[in-house]
């Protein structure tokens, strides 16, 4: 084909012409060298050409059409109509053009990219100084609008009486001002100098640009499903990481603070459960930097403590205040190009950056004071006293206490009022941005100092934070993101075991409430009776530090090679330093039977990335764009541990200082070493045709080291439409937005552990032979040379829409996500010497909807009311997980009962277990019945079978973990200056297991306390209609198996936060530019029928089955706070 | 010019950073070993095997339930407090054990690890590059390790899937049949006590004594009487064992190792090996400990009806505690309340917390002598041999001997060798296999008022090998 009918051809098929550039353009970004040749081929070349009586407007279109040159211009304003004659050979563009515009009213400019801009001949010559207003529309003063020249950096605010003064370079056309909750505006600088703006208030801002994987886009042009949650609209109060700033703010996203620690760990689901054994949890890339964010070092075990799967938040390393808009991907047209780490949704957090010239200085305080919200229910002194007594009586013993044990007793102790307190919190916050010689600066510096409602816990926190971006030149810039953090965490002693390893809560809820704090000689007391450390010994005996020092940032290079092809370096790290001091006195029963324990873990994590991006933008005719990414990454993560613990130490006082004072028979050291690697391709084309029809295509390559030998690779394409609607004439005009989109695409989940495709041997213990200890090891597993990624296919359709200029607003997703190839680690048989297999088998799916409706109900001059509603219904189902019929899972701490199943048709991890039907009430009742060894008082448990026997064959579903919907509902009232704010969230239709009152139902001794809920209405020959049995020889009916009396409805609605704020009128104060007091309550009041401490915990964490043990209580939270801007 | 250089660099970084490093992906193994390089060593090798050998009791537990298991179920004790008692004391005294007991399940692991790692032993050291001596003294070991696993097996589920090879082809197995599982368990122990030396340099490991002495116990619970007395006969001509003079220094810190053992695993009281909670697992809370030693909820108490069958001159009830008295210095009277204290066990002077460093005991040279005493009284009804036999233990205990006149049939002197192995190895894992061998263990129940049933003579197969085994049967009544 010769160039001749090519040229031919796209006359006559324009929209060819359209689909040819893009494959030339898809064929470019692959082979960059060749288009490094194409690039500016047009700006030196010479036109031959001959017009004769046509129309300045199609002699451009003519020029298009046989070049790749690209004229803008305006019609309005330009005498296009024009008709000229001209004729010319190898003439130079320049002179083509001149002669061309020569007798008309405009000049042109020539862009980098073979794009003419064609403009009015007035504007092409200004600079200087220009100065103005910006008003709102009713005449008040605008502080703080961003204005910048259109296309630069260069920009400035307006300060608190709406002024602005900004230096306007050779060249410049127009200034855009900008505002949240404003119609940004571009205004013509002309040869004003002096340019007033009234803004005029937008809808949720469609204009608004979005951070997305690898770059940004206008909202509007958005073809996947993304919320934003921006600065302002965090939650209010005290957050002590990013992740609780948006809980309940994002649709399909469901964040639970699985302890209510000071710090404590944190599980997010965006858009459901999508996998069994690898993670859960989205990907966090911060400013381009995907960083491994699980958890670093467990803050249980060693020294005498339990282990604790509920791991701290490594979150917490970030500030909030740092924080500019939190973007989350989660449909696969957005998370695909994420590949092998998008299924689990992606969470994009990008920090503030400095604008204007002006330096801003703010300062955030606040301090405020928590409490738990309520105590575990458990019996008083007397009532204690009363029971134990009954108790011993109905057994046919004599009374434990006598009147004179109950006079010496007098009024007990309170464990939980020994343990809890009312905790003080305070968040100091520095900032300081702006703009100066060409560089960008945001600096900031924190304190974050919370104490816990248990005593000795607490978080204190100090991150310093670092943004530059430097303009080289108007074609290079440089940037630097760093974020530097000391997390000094005191977690209590929790997590999962119990009797003598028991942590301060549990033993605060079972300790004799007749014991005293401490004996005549001023020691903790130990119970003759119970084999438990006293709660206050554990408190004050036990020390658990864990400090981190995390270092993370990322250095990059945005070059544009042309006007529309730009490419960016990035380099970024992530160091984290990890170490845990656990230091178990002699003031403890453990410590004293050890001499004192003591135990250090550290951990160092490095996160290394490398990456190469290319991206091209160009506008075409009739208002289209083509934009195109391509690119290569490279990321290694690497983790190394070491822990040393030691014994029998002659003080305390070196405590975790000088191991070596330990028994050095007593000392073991152990160590770790293992890393991961990624190697990935991507690449995205996004076609906006006529502003009105979108396009997306995606795909990433992805190659992990932790895969099998034959599976290194997997690609993960997506692809996605959007219909702009309100642009077309059917669509009636009180539609400022309608936008339809549908996406299909398919993402990864590479979450497992190390080395799980590889035959390997670790330590596994030691021989002893002679006395001494002969190192021992072992297969590490039943290795899986097969093993690949489990993928996840999703589809996605949802509406935007926007109805009377903004004032109501939304979004409606339908989705549906089917995982398959699911990365499950089977348990294999027993007898063959392994436990499990990591296998790729077996399917689930998530289907749900989700909504977010912005509404402004009320807008007058004085007072404003809007509403933010988010709503997402999900529902989970196993759908295969192979040969096996189930699996069991989800360990009843303390109980060593399984208490979910994993079971296709189910939702994963449903409850599980038996159902109690009644109390026996008579000895006939017993006989009759499958627990012919049961007692009057004792519960019945259904006989599922009818076999006649209670066994396991007789467990049945008891309850679902997922919520029917989560909700959140956020109302705000401005009136003058006075701000509320109100923010409601919350679920329906989850269960949780409430292992802690399973446990107190069987206590595993007779002199623990006992739960009042259960004691108050227990099973008496004169109780008959109880719903509790009769507490007497717990053990002696079904001693700890999971029942339905345990699995709890969790469904609440929480007054998350209320906020009320107040600007101080400060106008005629110079030096100040803003004021802002409030006043917040968190957490004030939850409506629930859940009986356990807090229906959103789980003392597995970030795991996949939820289990309240014993959970940290929720504290309500008052705070006052000051937020001043200078 | 400028500009160009840049683009070059650019280039540079976009051809060479990324499209060269494939074998970035490979995934470099840093604290683990691979077979590569880790069973081609004689260190590989023994220390697989050492995992074998710890898993026979890892954690101590295995080894502690196999205690408390025969001596509650045995008849002849009880366990209470701590969550012991919830998921396994009360289960057993009632035999209202289930499939999803955790012991059941501590068990078949740990033995079945322990098969696994002595078959990748076997296999691994016959890669052609280890000399001769060193394969026998490998494969004799791995061997009679793996009888000893399918011997306890055996005993408590009857019988189980057998692997015997390194990689199986199939991860799923049957259960094999009685005489498939008899036979190997005997192929195994014999061979490895026709290579294994009667004295190893390392005491702990397995010796030809050591598997003899489960093979004759194996063959006496099986009722293979001539084979049970040619194979203690064996033993005993080794020469190399003797009853040691004193019951009590049998259990002794300072006599480990005594001429009385056949076959022990040996335990210390540091942090780092296989200690014993025994004594924590014993006593009750308040007993008076050493400084920095420490006991569980759970106890163990011996019933009065057995404290009560010794006779009056038995030295060996003398480690039986009646009254104690305890950290508060009140003195515990539990005789009379079915709450007498084995206390066979000493206190570990190195114990700290609840580590104690004693060896458990599985074979020993009097467990030898009262089995051929029983086989050949099985063989040939009452005998002077047999009674000889008795009386060696009987006069070490400090009691009357017994005369070959007390005993006019073979049940009445079985009758007696079941009494004699109850007061001389109470508390020390035999009561079930004894009681269950001499066709007591559901009679002795039903007689205590327990609804016991002739399935109760096995365990059932653990739940979790049920669930992901589609060939296993359970054991009927289960």
């Amino acid at each position: 084909m010769t160039n001749f009918e090519l040229i031919n051809l796209w006359e006559r098929y324009p929209a060819l012409k359209t689909y040819l550039l893009i494959m030339k353009l898809s064929f470019i970004l692959c082979f960059l060298g060749m288009l490094q040749v194409s690039a500016s081929v047009y700006s030196q070349n010479k036109l031959t050409y001959s017009f004769e009586n046509k129309s300045i407007k199609n002699v451009l279109e003519e020029i298009e059409n046989t070049t790749e040159l690209r004229f803008f211009y305006n019609e309005d304003y330009l005498d296009m109509g024009k008709r000229v004659t001209i004729e010319g050979v190898e003439v130079d563009i320049n002179d083509f053009l001149a002669s061309l515009l020569e007798t008309s009213d405009a000049g042109f400019r020539f862009l980098d990219n073979n794009l003419v801009v064609i403009v009015p001949k007035e504007a092409e010559q200004q600079q200087g100084n220009v100065t103005g207003t910006v008003t709102d529309k009713d005449g008040s003063p605008l502080p703080a609008v961003t204005i910048v020249v259109t296309g630069t950096t260069l920009g400035t605010l307006t300060d608190v009486a709406g002024n602005y003064s900004i230096e306007i370079p050779q060249g410049a056309k127009t200034l855009t001002f900008s505002f949240i909750g404003m119609e940004t505006q571009v205004v013509t600088i002309g040869t004003q100098t002096q340019i007033n703006v009234t803004m005029a208030e937008s809808a949720i801002g469609l204009d608004e640009v979005v951070v997305i994987g690898y770059g940004t886009q206008k909202k509007s042009d958005l073809t996947g499903s993304l919320s934003q949650v921006t600065n302002e609209n965090f939650n209010k109060g005290v957050n002590s990481s990013i992740d609780q700033a948006i809980m309940g703010r994002a649709s399909g996203v469901q964040i639970r603070q699985t302890s209510s620690e000071p710090g404590g760990g944190i599980s997010i689901r965006i858009r459901g459960a999508s996998s069994i054994n690898a993670g859960n949890e989205p990907l966090f890339v911060i400013d381009g930097l995907p960083i491994d964010n699980s958890p670093t070092l467990s803050i249980g075990g060693g020294a005498g403590t339990s282990p604790n799967p509920n791991s701290q938040n490594p979150m917490s390393s970030l500030n909030p205040d740092n924080i500019q808009s939190i973007e989350i991907l989660k449909d696969a047209s957005a998370t695909a190009i994420y590949g092998s780490r998008g299924a689990n949704g992606v969470i994009l957090i990008t920090t503030k950056r400095g604008i204007g010239e002006k330096m801003q200085v703010d300062f955030n305080h606040y301090r405020g004071i928590q409490s738990i919200l309520r105590k575990y229910e458990v019996l008083g002194t007397s009532e204690y006293i009363d029971v134990i007594n009954a108790l011993s009586i109905e057994k046919g013993n004599s009374p434990v206490f006598s009147q004179s044990d109950i006079e010496s007793i007098g009024k007990g102790t309170d464990w939980q009022d020994e343990i809890f307190h009312t905790a003080n919190v305070q968040n100091y916050n520095l900032s300081f941005s702006g703009k100066t010689n060409n560089i960008n600066y945001f600096i900031s510096g924190n304190y974050y100092d919370q104490e816990g409602t248990v005593k000795n816990s607490g978080i204190k926190k100090y991150i310093l934070k670092n943004n530059l971006e430097s303009t080289i030149n108007d074609r290079l810039s440089i940037n630097l993101n760093m974020n530097t953090s000391v997390i000094n965490d005191n977690p209590i002693v929790g997590g999962i075991s119990h009797n003598e390893f028991a942590g301060a809560i549990y033993s605060a809820v079972f300790f004799d409430p007749t014991e005293k704090v401490k004996d005549e000689d001023g020691n903790y007391t130990i119970s003759p009776n119970l084999l438990m450390p006293n709660p206050v010994s554990v408190i004050e005996g036990i020390e658990n530090n864990v400090e981190t020092l995390r270092v993370l940032g990322n250095i990059s290079m945005n070059y544009k090679i042309t006007d529309a092809l730009s490419t960016k370096i990035n380099f970024g790290s992530d160091f984290q330093n990890a170490r845990r001091d656990v230091y178990n006195s002699k003031l403890t029963l453990l410590g004293l039977n050890n001499n004192g324990m003591a135990y250090i873990n550290s951990l160092n994590r490095s996160n290394i990335l490398g990456e190469y991006t290319l991206s091209y933008s160009k506008t075409l005719k009739g208002n289209s764009l083509i934009t195109a990414l391509a690119g290569a990454t490279y990321q290694t993560f690497t983790d190394r541990s070491y822990s040393s613990s030691a014994g029998n130490f002659p003080t305390d006082i070196t405590r975790t200082d000088n191991l070596s004072f330990g028994d050095p028979s007593k000392t073991v050291v152990a160590s770790n070493k293992n890393a991961n690697t990624l190697l990935s391709y991507l690449g995205r084309v996004s076609y906006n045709l006529y502003d009105r029809f979108l396009f997306t295509g995606s795909i990433r390559a992805d190659g992990s080291s932790r895969f099998g030998e034959n599976n290194k690779y997997g690609y993960f394409p997506s692809l996605a439409f959007a219909w702009k609607l309100h642009q077309e004439k059917f669509i009636p005009d009180f539609f400022s937005e309608l936008k339809l989109r549908a996406s299909w695409g398919m993402t990864g989940n590479q979450e497992i552990s190390n080395y799980a495709s590889l035959s390997t041997y670790s330590a596994a213990g030691y021989a002893l032979f002679n006395e001494s200890t002969y190192v021992a090891s072992q297969p590490s597993r039943l290795s899986n040379p097969n093993l690949k990624w489990e993928t996840t296919e999703q589809f996605n359709i949802g509406i935007d829409a926007d109805i009377f200029k903004g004032r109501i607003s939304g979004s409606f997703d339908y989705f549906v996500k089917n995982t398959r190839d699911m990365l499950i680690y089977l348990p294999t048989p027993l007898s063959t010497g392994y436990t499990n297999q990591l296998r790729n088998v077996g399917k689930m799916n998530n289907i749900g909807f989700e909504a977010i409706i912005n509404s402004r109900n009320i807008e007058q001059k004085n007072f404003k009311w809007n509403t933010i509603l988010n709503f997402s219904a999900i529902r989970n189902e196993v759908k295969d997980i192979g040969e096996l019929s189930m699996i069991l899972m989800g360990e009843a701490p303390g109980v060593g009962e399984n208490s979910t199943i994993v079971k296709p048709g189910l939702p994963l991890n449903s409850y599980y277990g038996y159902k109690i039907t009644g109390i026996f009430q008579t000895a006939e009742e017993v006989a009759g019945s499958a627990q012919i060894n049961s007692k009057p008082g004792n519960p019945i448990f259904e006989d599922t079978n009818s076999d006649g026997i209670i066994n396991s064959n007789d467990k049945q579903v008891l309850g679902n973990p997922f919520p029917d919907f989560t909700f959140g509902i956020i109302n705000n009232f401005n009136y003058k200056n006075f701000e509320l704010s109100i923010n409601f969230n919350g679920q329906y239709g989850n269960d949780l297991l409430n292992a802690t009152e399973l446990l107190l139902m069987y206590p595993s001794n007779f002199r623990r306390n006992r739960s009042s809920i259960q004691t108050r209405d227990r099973w008496t020959p004169q109780n008959p209609g109880a719903k509790w049995p009769s507490g007497t020889d717990p053990n002696t009916y079904g001693g700890g198996a999971v029942s339905n009396y345990f699995v709890e409805d969790a469904s609440y609605i929480r007054l998350q936060s209320l906020q009320l704020s107040y600007i101080l009128p400060t106008k005629k104060l110079n030096f100040i530019d803003m004021v802002r007091i409030d006043i917040t309550g968190q957490n004030l009041f939850t409506i629930t029928n859940y009986t356990g401490g807090n229906p959103d915990s789980n003392v597995y964490g970030q795991g996949n089955y939820h289990i309240d043990f014993f959970s940290y209580p929720l504290a309500k939270i008052w705070t006052m706070g000051i937020n001043m801007k200078f | 010019m400028k500009k160009n250089i840049l683009k070059s660099i650019l280039l540079v970084f976009f051809a060479m950073g990324f499209m060269s490093c494939e074998d970035l992906l490979q995934e470099k193994v840093y604290s683990e070993l691979e077979t590569s390089n880790f069973l081609t060593t004689k260190s590989g090798i023994d220390a697989l095997l050492y995992a074998s050998y710890n898993n026979m009791s890892p954690n101590s537990k295995a080894y502690m339930i196999t205690l408390f298991h025969s001596f509650i179920c045995g008849g002849i004790g009880w366990s209470t407090g701590g969550s012991f008692e919830l998921t396994v004391g009360k289960p057993l005294r009632e035999f209202t054990w289930l499939a999803t007991q955790p012991d059941f399940l501590s068990w078949w692991t740990n033995y079945y690890r322990g098969i696994r790692n002595a078959n990748i032993a076997i296999d691994a050291v016959k890669n052609g590059i280890f000399p001769e001596d060193y394969q026998t003294q490998i494969i004799s070991e791995a061997k009679a390790l793996r009888g000893y696993f399918y011997y306890n097996l055996y005993m408590y589920f009857g019988p189980v899937p057998l692997f015997i090879k390194s990689s199986p082809e199939n991860l799923i197995q049957p259960r094999a049949t009685d005489e498939e599982i008899r036979n190997q368990i005997e192929k195994d122990l014999t061979e490895a006590a026709n290579d294994l030396p009667v004295n190893q340099k390392l005491f702990g490991k397995v010796t030809k004594g050591a598997a003899l002495g489960i093979l004759c116990k194996f063959y006496l619970n099986t009722s293979q009487w001539q084979k049970c007395v040619n194979t203690a006969q064996e033993i005993i001509d080794l020469g190399e064992y003797h009853l040691v003079p004193k019951y009590s220094d049998i259990y002794s810190f300072d006599n480990e190792g005594n001429d009385e053992v056949v076959w022990v695993i040996a335990q210390a009281a540091s942090p780092v090996s296989e200690c014993s909670n025994i004594i924590a697992n014993t006593v009750p809370q308040d007993f008076k400990l050493l400084p920095g030693q420490m006991s569980y909820a759970a106890r163990n108490y011996l019933y009065d009806s057995f404290v009560n069958s010794f006779a009056g001159n038995d030295q060996r009830k003398d480690l039986i505690l009646k009254q104690w008295v305890n950290n508060k210095d009140i003195t515990i009277v539990g005789y009379g309340k079915d709450q007498s204290l084995p206390m066979k066990y000493p206190i570990d002077p190195k114990g700290i917390g609840d580590a104690n460093g004693i060896d458990f005991m599985r074979v020993r040279y009097a467990d030898i002598l009262l089995s051929l005493a029983e086989a050949l009284n099985e063989l040939n009804g009452p005998n002077q041999v047999s009674i000889d036999l008795i009386n060696q233990i009987r006069v070490r205990a400090g009691t009357n001997i017994v005369q070959l006149s007390d005993f006019s049939t073979k049940e009445s002197l079985r009758d007696h060798l079941l009494k004699e192995r109850l007061w001389e190895f109470y508390y020390e894992a035999m009561e079930r296999e004894d009681l269950l061998r001499h066709g007591k263990f559901i009679s002795n129940a039903q007689a205590r008022g327990i609804n016991a049933q002739d399935y109760h003579k096995v365990f059932p197969i653990p739940q979790s090998e049920v669930d992901t085994n589609p060939m296993i049967v359970q054991n009927p009544g289960y």
